[in-house]
């Protein structure tokens, strides 16, 4: 939980912060009044940000996209759905973090080997279900409003924008000629990583959970149901939202 | 950078340009070439000179020059493509504009750089798969815009090549913001001779504006600053191979999203034949499975 707070404690991360959010509202503000291809108004370039700005800037990068994108909404589209959109940003950014370290490797993020290609492209599918799911489940319980292509745009947004766009960003500010200073996880003394051993298995089962949950629901979807539909959708809904919560705060 | 991670970049950038058509076409044709020019490499360096604005202190007058030098060969390129598109067939405007692949090896070779086998028959299956898919029917007469389109062309290897040469002296950052600054300058002068009144001849909608600033974001600022790190790593050759594959992005975006060219595209088989010689040509040029093994100065052409 700590290190989700913790660019809030530090002046350089603050300003990082601030420098997502700006690229964020720079990135997203002008596309608003976009209406170039009839079907595809939403695309969103600026998503190409998420995945990029969580696995180079850690939670910095998550906040500075979160924040961003609540700004950015201010400019058109502002409702209470917004909150989703703040949450949904922020996981979409910070997913691929937790996802890149979870074996506390500590290996800064890249793709020279195709076996780091194969791990960005899977971390960004992981990242573009769940907040598909976040925020078009999110629309259906809390405000009543289940519009299946919501939960296709922004799949096919966050998942296309990071794969195509995102990821020439990430080799380049990844490369020799880059000197962006790149957010790992802290160092563990031995005794915090002898704690973090037992807390990995329990990682582990969240991910699987949150994964299973994941698949079951995107698989319901494309079969047309939504959450709301039975129960049985509602519990699988509920292991999705309480093992994704989970996962994330768990540092 | 390894070959793979300058390929995907490099590839993005094709996609970038094959995509920027989508949007160029919202643009009215009443808006002057100089006037397209000028307003998206402007925003482009405005965009690159707020993001960079510290890096900008590194520009000494060497990299200015270069900078210069490079916007300069880009300006004749795309002001003679321009005219060849507006004289020419679609399809004729569309091969000739992808003569690069021929004419860059050629002016490599005249700089004594050697090609690979796996180029060289990379190149020629490329060739093949451009004659299949623009559908050009030789025998025509040769025109202005005929000369214009191949002069184009040329004019885009001799850029290729000396974008080779500068980003391996001077910062590929850098020459890319100067590059647009100076793209901005020519543009303007040039508008400003053609329409005196330059900004406040345009009658400026939202759909207009959001395009301008779409192909200033990635056509321009992402896609050279993009092309300028990426040559420092790969070669020419690997350059010119990968943005010959445009016509198959183009194909594969006419078929993700219907109507992208303002009327319904019909895919032929010509066009299908093409797009496969073409990803096989680039496969072939891109491996050098044809090479003899320790061939190390082979190696390093295919980048």
């Amino acid at each position: 939980m700590s290190e989700i707070f913790s660019p809030f404690k530090s002046k350089q991360k603050l300003i990082e912060i601030g420098i997502c959010v700006l690229i964020f509202i720079g990135m997203a503000v002008p596309f608003k009044v976009m209406v170039l291809i009839k079907g595809f108004t939403e695309v969103r370039p600026v998503n190409i940000m998420p995945v990029v700005a969580g696995l180079l800037l850690g939670p910095a990068g998550a906040w500075g996209c979160a924040i961003g994108n609540l700004i950015a909404d201010l400019f058109g589209t502002f409702s209470k759905a917004s909150i989703l959109g703040f949450i949904g940003n922020f996981f979409a950014a910070y997913l691929p973090y937790k996802l890149w370290h979870i074996k506390g490797r500590r290996e800064t993020p890249n793709v020279k080997s195709n076996k780091n290609l194969l791990k960005y492209c899977l971390v960004s599918l992981g990242s573009a279900i769940t907040t598909a799911l976040f925020i078009a489940c999110g629309l259906d319980i809390l405000f009543n409003m289940w519009i299946p292509q919501v939960f296709w745009i922004v799949f096919l947004n966050d998942l296309g924008f990071p794969l195509v766009l995102g990821l020439p960003v990430l080799i380049v500010l990844t490369s020799e000629d880059s000197n962006l200073q790149i957010t790992l996880p802290e160092k563990e003394s031995s005794i915090q990583a002898l704690a973090k051993k037992s807390l990995f298995s329990l990682k582990s089962i969240l991910l699987w959970m949150l994964l299973i949950s994941e698949v079951l629901l995107f698989v319901m979807i494309t079969l047309g149901m939504r959450m709301t539909a039975n129960v049985l959708t509602i519990i699988i809904g509920g292991v999705f939202v309480i093992s994704l919560f989970s996962f994330m705060i768990i540092d | 950078m390894n070959r793979t991670e300058s390929n995907i970049v490099l590839f993005s950038i094709t996609l970038c340009w094959a995509s920027s058509y989508i949007f160029a076409k919202n643009i009215p044709a009443s808006i002057s070439p100089f006037a397209y020019i000028t307003m998206t490499s402007g925003i482009a360096s405005l965009i690159l000179g707020i993001v960079f604005c510290k890096k900008l202190k590194g520009l000494d007058k060497k990299t200015l020059r270069n900078s210069f030098i490079l916007a300069a060969i880009n300006f004749c390129n795309l002001l003679l493509g321009e005219l060849g598109v507006s004289q020419l067939p679609a399809s004729t405007a569309s091969f000739l504009g992808s003569l690069t692949i021929v004419f860059l090896p050629l002016l490599l070779l005249a700089f004594k750089r050697k090609l690979s086998p796996n180029n060289v028959v990379g190149i020629v299956l490329i060739l093949m798969g451009l004659i299949y898919t623009s559908g050009i029917k030789f025998g025509d007469s040769v025109s202005y815009g005929f000369l214009a389109m191949v002069a184009s062309s040329l004019i885009m290897a001799v850029y290729i090549i000396t974008v080779d040469n500068f980003t391996k002296i001077s910062n590929p950052l850098l020459l890319g913001v100067g590059q647009m600054f100076f793209t901005t300058f020519i543009g303007f002068v040039l508008w400003f001779i053609e329409q005196p009144k330059t900004f406040f001849t345009i009658s400026y909608t939202n759909e207009i504006l959001a395009n301008i600033f779409l192909l200033a974001f990635f056509a321009k600022a992402y896609a050279y600053i993009m092309l300028m790190y990426s040559q420092k790593y790969a070669s020419p050759i690997s350059v010119t191979v990968m943005s010959s594959t445009e016509p198959v992005v183009t194909l594969v975006l006419v078929l993700l999203i219907p109507n992208t060219f303002g009327q319904t595209e019909v895919i032929t088989i010509a066009q299908v034949v093409g797009a496969a010689f073409i990803v096989v040509g680039a496969i072939c040029a891109g491996t050098t499975f044809l090479s003899r093994k320790g061939s190390s100065s082979q190696r390093g052409l295919e980048g």
